[in-house]
């Protein structure tokens, strides 16, 4: 796959101009930085400059004191994906599952020869709070495996236009989508994020920073998928984060109770599992850090 | 058959809030490639304001964060649709709010089981105050300007179970007909007698149930937390200048009055001190007998915090400054969550498991699960969620009305004036967070579960 993302990568940072030229020169060492945030390179050989890529699962308040408690004892497979999570079901149980999910982790599946119930997927971050839509305090992993699957999107996006044609979905071409989107951590994670932030930004003779390039590699839906084999626990957490927007509405919702005017039951009991949430993490000696989305921590 | 386009969820993850839903047809169990022309928006707590998303693959992604793919009905085939985003998005509102009723709030630690025989059981029968309404009549008589909160809670909650009757699948029935009586309007000429008494009833009703615990063990779990529901109720009422009213309810409810010196006799049988109770209550009038026994409630709840003479003696410039108790407090709704109330005001379903229920538990369950509120059990439910609800908004009625914290009001009406003020701000705020729309039954029944699931 490695040769597939260099071509690639190789394509995107010719087409910016002309061999020798200034933009092109400034393209390349645009592409050094971005592997130099991928890697972790500090200033100084061997050393690590914080931040850097790395493999986070967004999880909300109101989950966390479980994760918390069902991550003691050996071989604790505290986070849960759709196959393994308990049963939180309102409504009737559906007789016929979702066709379209059932395609999709076949198809990854194949391709990443895991097996479908061992997969749960993650996303890249640099310093920001991962995919808010899925949990607003983002749980970043230690260490990513080498041979770690990534995708350089949603999977899900080949159900639809333009990976999918309108109509049927085809097995076939859905395994091929999902190996012209994919690579793994070490030898392509580079490649993609320099392919994603040539075709987001536009290219000028000016220098990316690790804030521009962190806010391309997960901005608002926008995001690299990494399919993770097997679970993890909260000892596999090296920190967590959450973002600033969910820190103030938490403060001014504590205000409000405070002197008024009352923040309605759900503020409230959003505010209190918050809370709750923070104390079962403190228990693990998770630290909860607060920072911008999608930009810089600060 | 023609599939009719609707709002319908994609997936939802009902206890926090998050949902992402669509306008399209039922096509979840589709195997077709997604339409690239399809709105979809994401919902989530704590505001629940739709915001619009740019593609369906990232709320059908979702299922692999845990969140469930649709919302069904009973029968697993036909998912539910939603005439408006209005509509959905409450329901969504009101299925995370349901989801509160079973909390633990991680501030009501469990309390060990208790031995057969020996606590309240939680049992209906053992623990109903009877509900003798005497009082209520005499008070009507006596009163026939003002306005019972409760009973305009059980008028809106009646308004709203027809309206559930009326409402179809495709139709829900905003409900904004059915609440126009829990305005502030409402209780611009009201007393403030009702309101009073409504509230001591509570009080009292919370009371019994946390003195009729047996004394567990010294430094023991069971005990803190029993100790801590104590105080924190003991905090509450004071906080809410509630000690006159209590005194005065005690004098107007003679069947309230009986359980409460039943409850209280049961206390000092135990301790093996009956005798000197019946001698504290001995002496003539009623109006001493109620002064005393508010004040042996007082000294049940926080039991060091009172000396011997307070129980004996009229005043109470004398006592040591209760302050530490009585401090503004930094977190009303936690505190809530602390005072923990009989077990079946709650269905066995909807309330958390291995700890008891709490009134902030019962805020969430009566302001969601509205229709749920069993018809015997809504004078105690509602004087509950109305406590809890005044508790939450006293902030905003300002300082006590030249009250000690645990001293009485000097008459009738500054009581019901306090109390007024109290649920003029408390009821419009329930108000607020009940149903905006009213489902079919089976719609409404998906909101409560969210109390059962992932407990």
């Amino acid at each position: 796959m490695a040769a597939k993302w260099k071509e690639q990568r190789t394509r995107e940072l010719q087409n910016v101009g002309k061999r020798k030229s200034e933009r092109r020169a400034m393209a390349f060492a645009n592409g050094q930085t971005i592997d130099g945030i991928v890697k972790n390179n500090g200033p100084d050989p061997g050393s690590k400059a914080g931040g850097g890529a790395r493999v986070v699962f967004n999880m909300s308040n109101e989950t966390i004191p479980k994760f918390c408690a069902d991550s003691t004892g050996p071989g604790a497979k505290a986070y849960l994906n759709t196959y393994t999570v308990a049963v939180r079901q309102i409504g009737g149980k559906p007789k016929n599952v979702s066709k379209r999910r059932q395609m999709v982790d076949e198809a990854v599946s194949k391709v990443t020869k895991m097996r479908k119930e061992d997969m749960y997927f993650g996303a890249v971050e640099i310093s920001g709070s991962g995919v808010r839509f899925y949990g607003d305090y983002c749980l970043v992993l230690k260490r990513a495996r080498e041979d770690e699957y990534v995708l350089d999107r949603n999977s899900f996006d080949i159900a639809r236009p333009p990976l999918a044609p309108n109509g049927e979905l085809d097995a076939k071409r859905m395994e091929r989508a999902v190996d012209s989107i994919s690579g793994m951590w070490k030898a392509d994670l580079g490649h993609i994020l320099v392919v994603k932030t040539f075709q987001s930004v536009p290219v000028s003779s000016r220098r990316l920073t690790l804030g521009q390039v962190s806010t391309v590699v997960l901005n608002d839906e926008d995001y690299v998928e990494v399919v993770r084999n097997g679970s993890f626990e909260a000892s596999d957490v090296d920190e967590v984060r959450t973002s600033a927007t969910e820190s103030a509405r938490q403060a001014a919702i504590g205000d409000r109770a405070s002197h008024g005017p009352t923040p309605t039951l759900a503020e409230l009991q959003w505010r209190e599992r918050r809370l709750k949430a923070e104390i079962a993490l403190q228990k693990m000696n998770l630290q909860v850090r607060v920072v911008t989305a999608p930009g810089r921590i600060r | 058959m023609t599939r009719a386009a609707a709002w319908y969820i994609d997936t939802i993850e009902a206890r926090s809030g998050y949902a992402f839903a669509s306008y399209r047809i039922a096509d979840l169990s589709d195997s077709t490639a997604l339409a690239d022309n399809c709105q979809t928006v994401f919902i989530e707590a704590p505001h629940f304001v739709p915001e619009r998303v740019g593609s369906r693959t990232l709320s059908l992604g979702a299922a692999r964060a845990g969140f469930q793919t649709g919302l069904y009905l009973d029968d697993g085939e036909s998912e539910v649709p939603f005439p408006t985003l209005d509509a959905l998005t409450d329901f969504v509102r009101r299925a995370y709010g349901s989801g509160g009723s079973s909390d633990d709030g991680g501030a009501t630690p469990p309390i060990s089981p208790r031995p057969e025989g020996d606590a309240p059981s939680g049992n209906r029968d053992q623990h109903t105050i009877p509900e003798g309404d005497a009082w209520k009549r005499e008070l009507s008589r006596a009163e026939s300007g003002d306005v019972d909160p409760v009973d305009t809670l059980r008028t809106a909650h009646g308004a709203f179970v027809s309206l559930t009757r009326k409402a179809t699948l495709a139709a829900p029935v905003h409900t904004e007909s059915a609440f126009h009586a829990l305005q502030q309007s409402h209780f611009c000429q009201a007393e403030g007698s009702f309101a009073a008494h409504r509230l001591a009833r509570a009080a009292l009703r919370l009371s019994i149930h946390v003195i009729s615990f047996p004394t567990p063990p010294e430094f023991s779990e069971s005990g803190r937390v029993l100790d801590g529901s104590r105080r924190q109720l003991f905090a509450c009422i004071s906080r809410l200048h509630l000690w006159g009213s209590i005194r005065l309810h005690l004098l107007a409810d003679a069947s309230m009055l009986k359980q409460v010196v039943a409850t209280v006799s049961d206390v000092y049988d135990r301790r093996g001190e009956l005798d000197w109770l019946t001698r504290y209550l001995e002496p003539g009038s009623s109006s001493v007998v109620t002064d005393r026994l508010t004040r042996l409630l007082q000294a049940l709840l926080v039991p060091r915090a009172f000396p011997d003479w307070y129980l004996y003696e009229d005043i109470f410039w004398d006592l040591p400054r209760l302050d530490h108790f009585m401090a503004e407090p930094s977190n009303r709704f936690a505190d809530l969550g602390r005072v923990i109330i009989p077990e079946y005001l709650i269905p066995q379903d909807y309330r958390p498991e291995r700890v008891y229920p709490s009134l902030r538990n019962i805020l969430s369950f009566g302001c969601n699960a509205f229709s749920q509120v069993a018809p015997q059990d809504q004078d105690a439910v509602f004087e509950m969620m109305l406590f809890a609800a005044c508790y939450l908004n006293s902030h905003a009625v300002g300082g006590p009305h030249a009250i000690d914290w645990y001293g009485y009001p000097s008459s009738h009406q500054q009581a019901s004036f306090n109390a007024l003020e109290l649920v003029k701000a408390a009821l419009p705020w329930i108000r607020s967070n009940l149903p905006g729309y009213a489902f079919v039954q089976e719609v409404e029944n998906s909101i409560a579960q969210t109390a059962t699931v992932g407990r």
